[in-house]
């Protein structure tokens, strides 16, 4: 005999299939419905974890691209500013070997050196090249102008008084300029007043004469009184001076510029002041071998005009080196941006892969369980109308 | 022997029948009556005397109603429907912790993290800029909220939990007070009255079955057919009384501050904590006590750990105030629910420290005792462990020796100096230890000291800002009790919600197992206790043949004794 069957057992039996049944068929609609094969970490664990990991790192990379076309940018506005002082110092070479032809008369070595004036204050500004509001030559000390044009004045009197920013006279000996406009935060004068290239013909001593009563270093800043009218001036308290300087910033411009391009990998951006100008203590930086220049040209000095075209040489090898340590920049974030591009690329994929659906399987998936579902209701609907009782 | 012994077995027939009549009748009315158990008829043949000829048969009796129900297997089907209650507690609290950490999506934890780590880079990329500061502050400000609101939802759900305990032990006592008074019922037909109560043992199994969902359940029964109810080591229902539950609060301090208390079990009558073993209110139990508190845990870790790391390297750079040793995070609130950005840098973005450099002033470290081979000169290397302990402020140092007793090793300072305690090398970082007498086994010494980092330089520095955005990589957390980092605090809270949903689908198959299984015993049960329409209907109809049967025997014996009195006229 049989096994005995009752009718809650079938009727228990159809509608646990049917709950099953719907609850496959209620998963697949939502994963049709939102795409993802996992919304929660249940539907996968492993999935999810890795998704996390997955978006971590496309964070990441994207990051990291903008990191790069930021440095691009960046380098794009240095080289930009570097093409441009290329073509400053080959105009001003050109002068250069102009003004030291023995055939100039001291007048036409003046209006050269009027333009050598002219290409110096382009060169001035474009040390002051910004990207973003931020000097590119500074270093980390982007807040600050690596280079600024200064009206100086200076006094000098007989016996000074310490920390006063005066300078004490002494005759025959070459004496430090010290502007006394240049104030620290607790408005004393500092070392750093020391006005060094002081730019030539714009240096003026009450009713002395330059190259007789005194005469000036320019480039070191200094000043040497010959004469006893100079005495004269400063024992009457008239010897004040004024000038213009190029007064480069005491803070350290020597700070790297690094974006990070990948994981740990810090590539530099930025040519420093000392990179494209030549450091504080160079003699034959950019801006010192144009004061010779302009002193040679201005001051009819043509040994002057001679010596400065091989500092000229030398600070324009100078900036074509930073040129081309910046054109080898672009080529190392250009290529590092491509190979992020790659990545991104093949983490979106495998992200796809383990969280999107795979549409033709879920619909088929879906259609399968459709039909599953709508036989068993019609096998339910069928296996609980007869009993023994509709045929009595 | 005569013609009324036969109108009698008439009789008997009669009776009988119609009594398997009215039981297929409330077999059928109760088809569809859970928990109820089908009837049957237990009748014999009686025997009343013998005669010459053997037996005789005086008719059918019937003894008594049967219920055919299998006990052994309700017995079974308790336990398995209370692990699936269990199961369905803490199947709540992952799903809900699921719902509540929203992972993996664009607004997650996760995400939060990401958006924090990545303003990093922005910052490092323009330190000196104000809007890159801002948005630093307003990513941690998210972060941090998110911390707050996931914890905070996770801490809500675990007091929400109260309300269940309260409404499910009230519950509990219903049952127990009714299968108590079923007990009496029971006890009272059959042993006063010899009748067997079935619909009452219906009734009882029906309730015991619910009890079953909340509490874990042994059940014995005693001589008088009461049942007796045991349940996590204690006897709920006894012969004579019941044990009432009772909740009862334990304060509560949850993290904003709030007070509040959190509700146990406990017998109202000796106020013994109540343990169930398995059942909703287990459920309730380990959900609350192990499953949300776990998760609260993690995010705990992750937070401190969050905060302690970004702020070790934030505090070691300047910001655009040039001043450095700022916190980022306030270091005194580890907390997933009370972590907070400190108050420089609430008040003000441009206390965020982008740039490199700064003195440290004061660190302390607790250095095992050196060990010192004969003859060799202890040195201890501070690079070792950290090499940013390089060029240390001259003078600054301090050692001082802990323990362990005055006679071998006094405790105290060491003296610094060539033919003293300990010489120490700035530039380098390291300390030579001289006076070895000094460091008795067990020793340790606490060092004090400052250092140089590189310094101040500039508002354009971001390597500080760099330092804090790759802290998304580095390998600062320990997935395990062995304190090795392996994992990076992104990849920590993935590996957790990995485990939360590995953990969420082993407990939900083991629930579905629970609900297959107790379906295959329903099902079994129901095999033999269910009603089947067709085997009523079959009874019926032999019932009722008999009934009539009886009748026409019952007419046949009338008309013989019609013909034995026709003979007397």
């Amino acid at each position: 005999m049989s096994s005995r069957i009752s009718f809650s057992q079938i009727s228990d039996h159809i509608l646990q299939r049917l709950f099953m049944n719907y609850t496959k068929l209620e998963a697949t609609q939502a994963q049709l419905a939102s795409g993802k094969k996992i919304s929660k970490p249940s539907d996968d664990p492993v999935a999810a974890s890795q998704s996390l990991g997955f978006r971590s790192d496309l964070d990441q990379y994207n990051t990291f691209q903008r990191n790069v076309q930021d440095g691009l940018a960046y380098l794009g506005t240095v080289d930009s500013a570097l093409n441009s002082g290329s073509s400053i110092y080959q105009s001003i070479r050109e002068s250069a070997v102009q003004a030291s032809n023995d055939t100039n008369s001291a007048e036409s070595r003046f209006y050269i050196g009027r333009e050598v004036r002219g290409m110096f204050d382009q060169m001035v500004a474009l040390s002051n090249t910004t990207f973003k509001g931020e000097f590119v030559f500074s270093g980390t000390n982007s807040q600050v102008a690596p280079y600024e044009m200064r009206n100086g004045t200076s006094k000098v009197v007989a016996a000074a008084g310490p920390l006063s920013g005066d300078m004490t006279y002494v005759a025959g000996t070459p004496m430090a300029l010290i502007d006394k406009s240049v104030t620290d935060s607790k408005d004393t004068i500092t070392s750093a007043a020391n006005a060094q290239l002081v730019l030539p013909g714009s240096l003026k001593v009450n009713g002395l004469k330059e190259g007789t009563d005194f005469s000036v270093n320019y480039v070191l800043g200094q000043i040497t009184f010959n004469t006893p009218a100079a005495a004269a001036a400063v024992a009457s308290g008239t010897a004040d001076i004024t000038y213009e300087w190029l007064r480069r910033n005491e803070k350290d411009l020597d700070g790297t510029m690094n974006r990070e391009i990948e994981e740990g990998v810090a590539a530099r951006i930025n040519s420093t002041a000392s990179d494209v100008f030549g450091s504080k203590t160079e003699a034959n930086g950019a801006f010192e071998s144009m004061i010779n220049l302009l002193d040679g040209t201005l001051n009819n000095k043509p040994d002057k005009i001679r010596s400065s075209i091989d500092g000229l040489d030398t600070s324009f090898k100078r900036q074509l080196g930073a040129q081309s340590s910046n054109g080898a920049r672009v080529l190392r974030l250009e290529a590092t941006q491509s190979r992020n591009d790659d990545r991104l690329v093949y983490t979106t994929k495998l992200q796809s892969d383990v969280e999107d659906v795979d549409f033709a399987q879920a619909i088929s998936d879906f259609n399968l369980q459709q039909n599953v579902y709508q036989a068993s209701l019609k096998m339910g609907a069928e296996a609980l109308q007869k009993t023994l009782v509709d045929f009595l | 022997m005569g013609l009324f012994d036969s109108l009698n077995i008439g009789m008997s027939g009669l009776n009988a029948s119609q009594a398997a009549i009215d039981i297929t009748g409330q077999n059928i009315s109760n088809a569809n009556t859970a928990g109820y158990s089908r009837k049957v008829l237990n009748q014999s043949a009686d025997v009343v005397r013998d005669d010459a000829r053997g037996q005789r048969g005086m008719g059918v009796s019937v003894k008594e109603i049967d219920r055919i129900r299998n006990s052994f297997l309700d017995r079974q089907t308790w336990e398995q429907v209370g692990e699936k209650g269990y199961s369905t507690e803490v199947d709540n609290a992952y799903t809900r912790i699921e719902n509540i950490l929203r992972e993996p999506t664009e607004n997650g934890l996760a995400a939060q993290m990401n958006k924090f780590w990545a303003s990093w880079q922005d910052l490092a990329n323009n330190p000196a800029d104000l809007s890159s500061r801002e948005s630093v502050k307003a990513a941690a400000t998210t972060m941090v909220d998110t911390f707050h609101n996931v914890y905070k939802q996770i801490e809500d759900y675990g007091l929400s939990m109260n309300n269940p305990l309260i409404e499910k032990s009230k519950t509990v006592n219903d049952l127990t007070n009714q299968i108590f008074m079923l007990n009496d019922k029971v006890a009272g037909s059959e042993i006063t009255k010899g009748q067997k109560a079935n619909d009452t043992r219906d009734q009882r199994d029906i309730l015991v079955r619910k009890l079953s969902e909340l509490v874990d359940v042994q059940t014995i029964e005693d001589a008088q057919g009461r049942c007796i109810i045991t349940s996590g080591g204690n006897q709920l229902v006894g012969p004579a009384d019941v044990q009432k539950l009772e909740t009862y609060g334990v304060d509560k301090t949850l993290s904003d501050g709030t007070k509040t208390s959190e509700l146990r079990l406990r017998f109202a009558g000796n106020y013994r904590n109540f343990e169930p073993r398995s059942g909703d209110l287990k459920g309730i139990m380990d959900a609350r006590g192990q499953v949300l508190t776990g998760y609260m845990n993690d995010l705990n870790t992750l937070a401190s750990s969050m905060v302690k790391q970004v702020n070790d390297v934030h505090i070691l750079g300047y910001n655009l105030n040039q001043v450095t040793g700022v916190q980022f995070f306030d270091g005194n609130k580890l907390q997933a629910g009370t972590m907070q950005l400190s108050g420089a840098v609430q008040a003000d973005a441009k206390n965020i420290s982008a740039g490199a450099g700064g003195k440290i002033q004061a660190v302390a470290t607790v250095l095992p005792r050196p060990v010192i081979p004969a003859a060799l000169t202890p040195t201890l290397n501070l690079t070792t462990t950290d090499p940013k302990f390089r060029d240390l402020v001259k003078g600054s140092m301090k050692i001082t020796l802990l323990g362990p007793g005055p006679a071998f090793a006094p405790a105290g300072d060491l003296e610094e100096g060539a033919g003293k305690d300990y010489v120490v090398d700035n530039a380098k970082g390291t300390i030579t230890f001289l006076n070895y007498a000094r460091y008795a086994p067990g020793t340790s010494i606490d060092v004090q000291f400052s250092y140089n980092t590189t310094g101040f330089s500039g508002n354009g520095n971001g390597q500080n800002a760099l330092q804090i955005a790759g802290l998304r990589l580095k390998a600062s957390m320990s997935p395990d009790t062995s304190g090795t980092n392996t994992q990076s605090m992104n990849s920590y809270y993935a590996a957790t919600i990995g485990k939360l949903g590995i953990e969420k689908n082993q407990n939900a198959s083991r629930k579905e197992t629970k609900e297959f299984l107790i379906g295959q015993m329903d099902s079994e049960q129901n095999a033999v206790s269910g009603v089947s329409l067709d085997e009523e209907m079959t009874n019926m109809i032999k019932f009722e043949n008999s009934y009539k049967a009886s009748a026409r025997f019952i007419s046949a014996v009338t008309s013989m004794m019609d013909v034995l009195m026709s003979l007397g006229r």
